[in-house]
């Protein structure tokens, strides 16, 4: 009968144990991971409260009231979002520019007196498809989707559309979506190549990374890298090219170009590292630092905390990085939203400005993201 | 199951009752936990969504039970296939391959499961013959496998359009989703086949004591080595619903899902009065890990608490589950 009663005792603490877990964290209601309490408080009373009042009284039937807030890109007015409810659906949280892109998203929202349903893709391609699948079954007003491959994810934004939800993306060129939002990534590949081919004096082994070619970012800027290459003629690539890995990026990276520079032991033999973004460039930076080989330069695009870091480093190799504003690109996507629900003419594409970040600007730049951003 | 070890339980009816039905309970708590907090969730349309997400892993978690069954659930000598998530990908890998390289879609899928086949043929040959731990010989069939399909796929997104996978991922059979139906056909068939069938209880034979099996002129050696081509065969079915969602294959797929197939399979016992490794009881885990998830994003739990969460309520169910079991082996 002990046993019996000490099993049961065991049994109701798990009951209550999960439960206790269960709404402890469902009070915390938008999903910001590291919002401040003060921002989740507000989100309960139903979005940006000041917002909101400040136009009511001029509202007056008004189907789209304006919030008093100002476009991230342009300026420009912004309708408010209240009693409209956004879905939101990022590929992951694991990188700084997805946490960025998805905190700036859920934050506007919020400020734009809307509701947020937020889906965190785990980087699991099948968990995000379920994802969207999920948010089209609470029928939001609209839904954001950030990054992905365009093909794997075709299926599910087509039940986007079927289901008549306006979509519009980051990152993420699709037939179903209204609006794509992204860093001018035109301008990141070439000048990104531009400078590359001309700190190596225009000549030399080139190794690439390019895992990613389905990704639109990460199409474009290798397309520009290797349009502006062919001026270039002395540039030679390393074939086959490099596949970098998502999970595990920065270790296998690492292993890569251990690899490569055994393969090439001879100062001058390789001199360049190229990826479309950060995370393999800091496993390559860290490989070529430690082996001493400061012939060898590394290029890559995000300004991951990291990536910047070594960029500072007057010792490393990481020479230059593309510094996207993930978290303004997150509040440009809510704002397009915010004015398409209202009827406003919306553009194809929003294209916002990158810097490009040396070991001469590297601090000011960080200033200037770190006020920009969370 | 067995009657009379329920007779023999001195134990509390209300706790007993509790205990064995303990699955059950957390499933329909949990259940009705989302549906108190999100009116979406028990719509129709959210149901078949959980229902449809939970497909691919509820079939491939049916063929993990098998080989568990057959090969006894002992935590290192017992039956388990570590490889079997990297067989779907390598499944997934060939069928998008040969798609994209211009062959029939059918033909593609034929020669997948072929592939997928001979995997679980290898497998089971080197448990049965080789006798080699299932645990390690798998784990090494797992890293061939994913070496494999690195050769195959470049460690790229292979992408394909096929009207026929097109009608597999978004088509829908009397308003239920393919996927759907393919994960009740094949979870029925793998139902009657271990619960209804005499090679059914072979398996568990097999698995529960094969010398004892053996003496009872169960050809335990067969019997065994079936349990991996099954595997194996669940393994290209799910591999059909991927390929079809994803349009194709990207890296890493099987690497992310061997571990919810792994915890489907073995927390299937939570289902079951006798805490074994049971059918109905996998397709019910793989329903309940589905709708977590789902639940999860309905009720707008924030992504980071999601994984802590998944794992106190696996950890309740399993520790019940194990009391469970130590109760039922003192009155065996």
């Amino acid at each position: 009968m002990y046993k019996a009663a000490r099993a049961k005792a065991l049994l109701m603490s798990l009951i209550i144990l999960m439960t206790a877990l269960l709404s402890a964290c469902t009070t915390n209601g938008g999903g910001a991971g590291n919002g401040s309490p003060a921002a989740t408080g507000t989100a309960e009373a139903g979005g940006g409260v000041t917002a909101t009042a400040a136009n009511t009284d001029q509202a007056g039937g008004a189907p789209a009231s304006d919030s008093g807030l100002k476009g991230v890109v342009d300026g420009l007015p912004v309708p408010s979002l209240a009693g409209k409810t956004i879905g939101i659906s990022v590929i992951g949280t694991q990188d700084n520019n997805d946490r960025q892109a998805y905190q700036g998203q859920i934050d506007r929202i919020k400020e734009l007196g809307g509701t947020v349903i937020a889906a965190d893709g785990e980087r699991n391609d099948q968990k995000a498809i379920a994802d969207i699948e999920n948010l089209i079954t609470q029928k939001p007003d609209a839904i954001i989707k950030h990054l992905g491959d365009t093909k794997v994810f075709a299926n599910a934004l087509e039940k986007v559309k079927a289901a008549n939800i306006p979509l519009f993306t980051i990152d993420h060129p699709s037939e179903f979506s209204i609006t794509n939002h992204m860093s001018d990534n035109y301008y990141i590949g070439s000048s990104l190549a531009r400078h590359m081919f001309e700190d190596i004096d225009g000549e030399g082994k080139v190794a690439v990374f390019n895992g990613f070619y389905g990704v639109q970012a990460c199409r474009i800027r290798y397309d520009q890298m290797k349009y502006v290459a062919k001026d270039y003629p002395k540039v030679e690539f390393i074939e086959p090219e490099l596949q970098d890995v998502i999970p595990g990026t920065i270790e296998d990276a690492r292993k890569k170009i251990q690899d490569l520079l055994v393969k090439y032991p001879k100062k001058g033999d390789l001199k360049a590292v190229w990826a479309c973004w950060d995370i393999p460039q800091i496993g390559a930076a860290q490989a070529i630092d430690a082996a001493g080989r400061s012939d060898i330069k590394v290029y890559g695009v995000d300004a991951e905390p990291a990536a910047l870091d070594l960029v500072a480093d007057p010792k490393s190799s990481f020479t230059l990085d593309v510094a996207q504003e993930p978290y303004k690109l997150g509040q440009a996507a809510v704002d397009t939203a915010a004015r398409y629900l209202a009827g406003e003419k919306i553009p194809k594409t929003v294209y916002l400005e990158p810097f490009i970040v040396t070991k001469d600007n590297v601090e000011e730049i960080r200033k200037k993201l770190t006020a920009g951003g969370s | 199951m067995n009657p009379q070890i329920r007779k023999n339980q001195p134990v509390g009816v209300l706790s007993s009752f509790i205990f064995k039905y303990s699955g059950y309970l957390i499933f329909i708590l949990v259940a009705l936990y989302f549906a108190a907090r999100s009116p979406a969730f028990l719509t129709l349309q959210n149901v078949k969504n959980i229902l449809l997400q939970s497909s691919a892993l509820g079939i491939i978690a049916c063929g993990m039970t098998a080989i568990i069954v057959g090969g006894g659930s002992h935590v290192v000598r017992g039956g388990i296939d570590l490889s079997l998530a990297n067989n779907m990908a390598l499944n997934a890998a060939v069928t998008s391959f040969m798609v994209a390289s211009g062959y029939p879609v059918w033909v593609a899928i034929g020669t997948a499961l072929a592939a997928s086949i001979l995997v679980g043929a290898i497998n089971a040959f080197s448990v049965v013959k080789l006798g080699f731990i299932p645990l390690l010989g798998t784990l090494s069939m797992m890293y061939i496998l994913q070496g494999v399909q690195l050769l195959i796929t470049k460690n790229t997104v292979i992408s394909i359009s096929d009207p026929f996978l097109k009608a597999v991922a978004n088509g829908a059979l009397f308003g239920i989703p393919v996927a759907v139906w393919m994960f009740a056909v094949s979870g029925a068939a793998v139902y009657l086949l271990f619960h209804r069938t005499v090679l059914g209880n072979w398996m568990y034979a097999a698995g529960g004591n094969p010398d004892a099996a053996r003496a009872a002129g169960i050809p335990v050696h067969f019997v065994v080595a079936l349990t991996y081509i099954i595997g194996s065969i669940t393994a290209a079915a799910a591999s059909l619903i991927i390929v079809s969602r994803l349009s194709g294959t990207v890296p890493g797929v099987g690497d992310l899902m061997l571990l919810d197939v792994l915890l489907a399979g073995l927390m299937s016992a939570i289902f079951s009065r006798l805490a074994q490794p049971n059918i109905a009881g996998t397709v019910l885990s793989a329903l309940f890990v589905g709708m977590l998830s789902n639940g999860f994003t309905l009720i707008n739990v924030p992504t980071y608490w999601v994984f802590a969460i998944k794992g106190v309520l696996i950890l309740g169910a399993v520790s019940i589950t194990t009391t469970q079991q130590r109760k039922v082996m003192r009155h065996v």
